[in-house]
């Protein structure tokens, strides 16, 4: 048996890196999600649990992440299960076995998130060219998403469109994977991120220049914000901002460790954390908030923008946003530019993400199993493209919502909880903080070694407590289904899943069976 | 708009604007990493 040696790749550019991990945390959440969660939860009230999670729950856990995958990659792991292996300093057997879920966990919402990241793509083609201009109703506009969601459709805006932008959108993402580090992913990060915010930028000011029509910009804007005071006494108001703290900064996955992982040893992970983490509220907070909502109270008034974002993410961002580009004054061809600039950041928030789910099980396949960089992007698209049409076919049935919350919501609290404590208190949170230091370009204020020791994991028990008891139970129990008939797929998705940890297990096991003989 | 919506609109805002402007200017006027001492660099074991 012959050993092959091979030395890690590394980012390029610290500016490189930094875009890249924006990149990983601006998706469409920041756009769509945000401003929701912010209407529905106390408007502007919600802004102060919300800062608070900020403090206390990402920019701690996003450190942690850093450190754990700057750790890791200094001792040849690109991956969780081999960052908790040496984060337990290979004396724990169960630590690798339960990182497999930072492998899964990001393979599994890659394969969910990719799919509706393909349709971003799909509506800036038809914005473009005016396919569904003269659908000036929501309802009608409603239609043509479901019709292009439905893969038996035959027409020509059909399913089948849909699966030809999910295959152009897979074959992308093996190709920037493929790449590597610096040559595909940092480059994608160069180029996309900048236009994601010029694009952001000049929709925010059409937005605001917007005439009063149903309601002024102003109204909109006041929708978002306007404090409801007793909103801040009610737990789930702080769960709410809790959990969109999760989504928006993508900790909870491992793809944060994974490109950590590609630093020096000595290369600085707090200043850049925080940029990273403060680039992403930038996105979700300034553009997020002033786009999307603000347009629809424009367009449909108070009520119509409340019905909207109880509708759902895609109501609000696909066919709310696709009636007002319809509507905006002036000629057609800006209406059809405004709308191509609005589905293509959407794109491009989600692809950026979407090359991050997909890099631990790259760096997984690459260094624990001995997969060059090509194959195992090529498996990587293989799995995204196969499991993804489970999805296509049957994305009616409920499975992508299956898929989601479990790996997607839930999933994301347990990981980060698991790993929180494996680091200040498996690792130590005197070695994690000296670890976190090295190389530092800014000194962590002396309190996050209390909060990332006592009050992060404190809080992240609480949020999974509540969430299990009010969500994942009833959610397990299947007692939330409306549609008897969707049972039987809710549970080909919960096998599937079951059965990717499965294989993480085995091959964890495969892999560290072999290192062992290697080392022998 | 409400003034406390306006409040709260300009102090979330500022808040998040202040912080990535501060980091980005950290970034850009930090100088390179501190040399690395030679032995991060990892070979991994790949059997064939």
């Amino acid at each position: 048996m012959s050993v092959e040696q091979h030395s890690r790749e590394r980012w390029g550019t610290r500016i490189g890196l930094v875009l890249a991990m924006a990149g990983n945390a601006v998706g469409l959440g920041n756009f769509l999600r945000f401003p929701v969660q912010a209407a529905q939860n106390g408007g502007g009230t919600f802004m102060i649990p919300y800062f608070i999670s900020f403090l206390l729950l990402g920019i701690p856990l996003m450190w942690i992440e850093w450190g754990i995958g700057r750790y890791g990659g200094t001792h040849g792991h690109g991956s969780v299960p081999g960052m908790f292996d040496v984060l337990t300093d290979r004396k724990k057997k169960w630590a690798k076995y339960v990182g497999v879920a930072g492998v899964v966990g990001p393979l599994v919402v890659f394969i969910v998130y990719t799919y509706t990241v393909s349709w971003m793509l799909g509506f800036s083609f038809l914005s473009l060219i005016g396919s569904y201009f003269g659908m000036d109703d929501v309802d009608e506009m409603g239609g043509f998403l479901s019709n292009y969601q439905d893969i038996t459709s035959t027409s020509s805006t059909g399913g089948l469109l849909a699966l030809f932008f999910f295959l152009i959108t897979i074959v992308f993402l093996v190709w920037v994977l493929s790449r590597g580090i610096s040559g595909g992913i940092e480059k994608l990060a160069l180029i996309g991120m900048p236009i994601l915010f010029v694009f952001a930028f000049l929709l925010l000011i059409r937005v605001l220049t917007l005439p009063t029509m149903q309601a002024s910009p102003a109204d909109g804007l006041n929708f978002i914000w306007n404090p409801d005071w007793g909103s801040l006494g009610n737990a789930k108001v702080w769960l709410a901002a809790a959990g969109q703290m999760f989504f928006t900064l993508s900790v909870g996955m491992g793809s944060i460790q994974t490109y950590a992982s590609f630093l020096r040893k000595k290369d600085d992970v707090t200043l850049t954390g925080l940029s990273t983490a403060a680039t992403n509220e930038f996105a979700e907070v300034v553009l997020g908030g002033t786009i999307a909502i603000p347009a629809a109270v424009v367009f449909f008034g108070v009520t119509g923008a409340t019905a909207l974002a109880n509708g759902g993410a895609y109501d609000l961002g696909v066919v709310a946003m696709s009636v007002v580009f319809q509507g905006l004054p002036g000629p057609e061809i800006l209406g059809r530019l405004a709308a191509f600039a609005w589905f293509f950041l959407l794109f491009i928030a989600g692809i950026t993400s979407s090359v991050a789910l997909a890099s631990p099980t790259i760096a997984f396949l690459q260094e624990e199993l001995g997969f060059n960089r090509k194959n195992a992007a090529r498996l990587v698209g293989t799995l995204g493209l196969g499991l993804g049409m489970f999805h296509v076919v049957f994305y009616h049935k409920g499975v992508h919502q299956e898929w989601d919350y479990w790996a997607g919501t839930f999933g994301l609290v347990v990981f980060a909880a698991i790993e929180i404590i494996l680091f200040s208190f498996v690792f130590g949170i005197n070695r994690g903080w000296d670890e976190l230091h090295k190389g530092a370009d800014l000194k962590i204020p002396g309190v996050y070694k209390f909060i990332m020791k006592w009050v992060t994991p404190l809080f992240l028990l609480t949020l999974l407590t509540w969430w299990g008891i009010t969500q994942a139970i009833p959610k397990l129990m299947m007692s939330d289904v409306t549609d008897a008939s969707t049972i039987p797929y809710l549970w080909v998705s919960r096998l599937l899943m079951m059965s990717l940890l499965i294989v993480g297990f085995f091959l964890v096991r495969k892999a560290w069976s072999q290192r062992t003989e290697n080392q022998d | 708009m409400t003034p406390f919506a306006i409040f709260f609109m300009t102090f979330s805002m500022t808040c998040v604007t202040a912080l990535a402007g501060w980091c980005m200017y950290r970034i850009l006027t930090s100088g390179p990493p501190a040399a690395d001492d030679g032995v991060d660099e990892q070979t991994v074991g790949t059997p064939d």
